[in-house]
């Protein structure tokens, strides 16, 4: 009985894991689903600038009593863009929150099959039960789940449209300060804020 | 003595507190046209929104029409789309309602300013223009309520001028990016400044109507 508490320590640790595991995934997958209409926002923000870019306001006979208005209006629409991209930045370290949480539980769990491995071998860690699959399946899966959060297509893609958005910002207000933000991997996106 | 006392503050007591009386639902009225303001726009900028949609296509017909070299395709969409000329006029006739609402709320704005004027013109008259008047709420001397009013109708004014010159131009706009931009003009309201925000609302705090 005492030589099976070492095994019975990383099965528990496997069991506390795999909730968390199911809980940050539901909140993955929700922040994913308020990202869209954000990015839709700040697409269609980009294209209302572009617009006004390409349009010079004085040779438009209308709009010659107003002879400030290219400038407020590009004023606004970054100010505009930059409510969106705040947004679209908390959702963001949600993604990057999940990730080193999931990151975290699987270390832990980790951690323990490591301080326990030489006492339990690796018949017994090889050996599925009748009512749970082996621990070194579990572990790989453990293994595969962190791997997805990290290399996940959803946080690049999303990380990258951030960036081509911030980099249209910022290639129209290259005067204003800008707010860099440095994520892990060297990877670094700026948005600029007004 | 107390004769004497209330023989001097008799005649300004009343004046005063039917001044911040009236100042003060002003200062509501404000809060309320601005709301109005916004309700009104947001509804102008679904049928803006819907003109430009409906020119948009109409210059990607012709696009079509004049890449097949139909020699019928001048511009003139109106001519060849019959059924798109009825569509956007009734649009361009909502957005003319629209423009007369937003109208009838800037008199209404314009109103507001001319009684705080007027309550200004008041308080001169009792007071003098040398001598020290007490504040009718927590800080602001009575002109101050004057001044943010003007700025604020100010900014509406030039809204509203800016609103009509989008209603006028955008049905008649052949060119995208211009229709966008008067798309983009309508909803950010370039000329209604960040700071109205922070003046309509230190005006209701100042007036009570907002707890410190």
């Amino acid at each position: 009985m005492a030589q099976d508490r070492p095994l019975l320590a990383v099965q528990e640790a496997l069991k506390k894991c795999f909730p968390v595991v199911e809980e940050q995934q539901g909140l993955w997958e929700s922040t994913l689903r308020d990202c869209s209409p954000l990015l839709a926002s700040l697409s269609n923000l980009a294209e209302q600038l572009q617009a006004a870019l390409s349009v010079r306001f004085q040779d438009v006979p209308a709009l010659r009593a107003f002879p400030d208005l290219q400038e407020r209006l590009r004023r606004k629409q970054l100010a505009a863009g930059d409510v969106v991209l705040d947004k679209l930045g908390e959702r963001l370290a949600t993604l990057l929150k999940v990730r080193d949480t999931v990151s975290s539980h699987v270390e832990q769990v980790f951690r323990i099959y490591e301080q326990h491995a030489d006492v339990v071998g690796l018949d017994a860690v090889l050996q599925p039960s009748a009512e749970n699959p082996s621990v070194a399946d579990m572990l790989e899966w453990l293994q595969d789940i962190e791997r997805h959060y990290r290399s996940s297509y959803p946080l690049h893609t999303f990380q990258i449209s951030v960036q081509r958005y911030s980099s249209l910002f910022n290639f129209l207000i290259t005067s204003l300060d800008s707010l860099s933000l440095v994520l892990e991997h060297g990877f670094l996106f700026d948005y600029s804020l007004l | 003595m107390e004769a004497k006392t209330l023989g001097v503050t008799t005649p300004r007591k009343p004046v005063l507190s039917v001044s911040a009386r009236k100042i003060k639902d002003n200062a509501a009225d404000w809060h309320n046209l601005i709301l109005k303001w916004e309700t009104l726009s947001d509804a102008g900028f679904t049928t803006a929104n819907n003109i430009a949609n409906l020119k948009i296509s109409l210059l990607s017909k012709d696009k079509i029409e004049l890449n097949s070299s139909s020699p019928a395709s001048n511009g003139n969409e109106e001519k060849m789309y019959p059924q798109y000329d009825k569509e956007l006029e009734v649009l361009c006739e909502e957005l003319q309602t629209t423009l007369d609402g937003l109208t009838k709320i800037l008199v209404k704005m314009e109103k507001l300013s001319s009684t705080t004027k007027g309550i200004c013109e008041l308080e001169n008259y009792h007071y003098g223009e040398e001598s020290a008047r007490p504040p009718l709420f927590h800080t602001w001397p009575t002109t101050h309520f004057y001044e943010v009013s003007l700025q604020l109708s100010d900014m509406y004014r030039q809204e509203l001028l800016l609103k009509r010159t989008v209603g006028a131009e955008l049905a008649h706009t052949v060119d995208r990016d211009l229709i966008l931009s008067y798309l983009s003009m309508w909803l950010h309201q370039p000329y209604v400044e960040s700071s109205s925000k922070l003046h309509l609302e230190s005006m209701l705090l100042e007036t009570g109507h907002r707890a410190l």
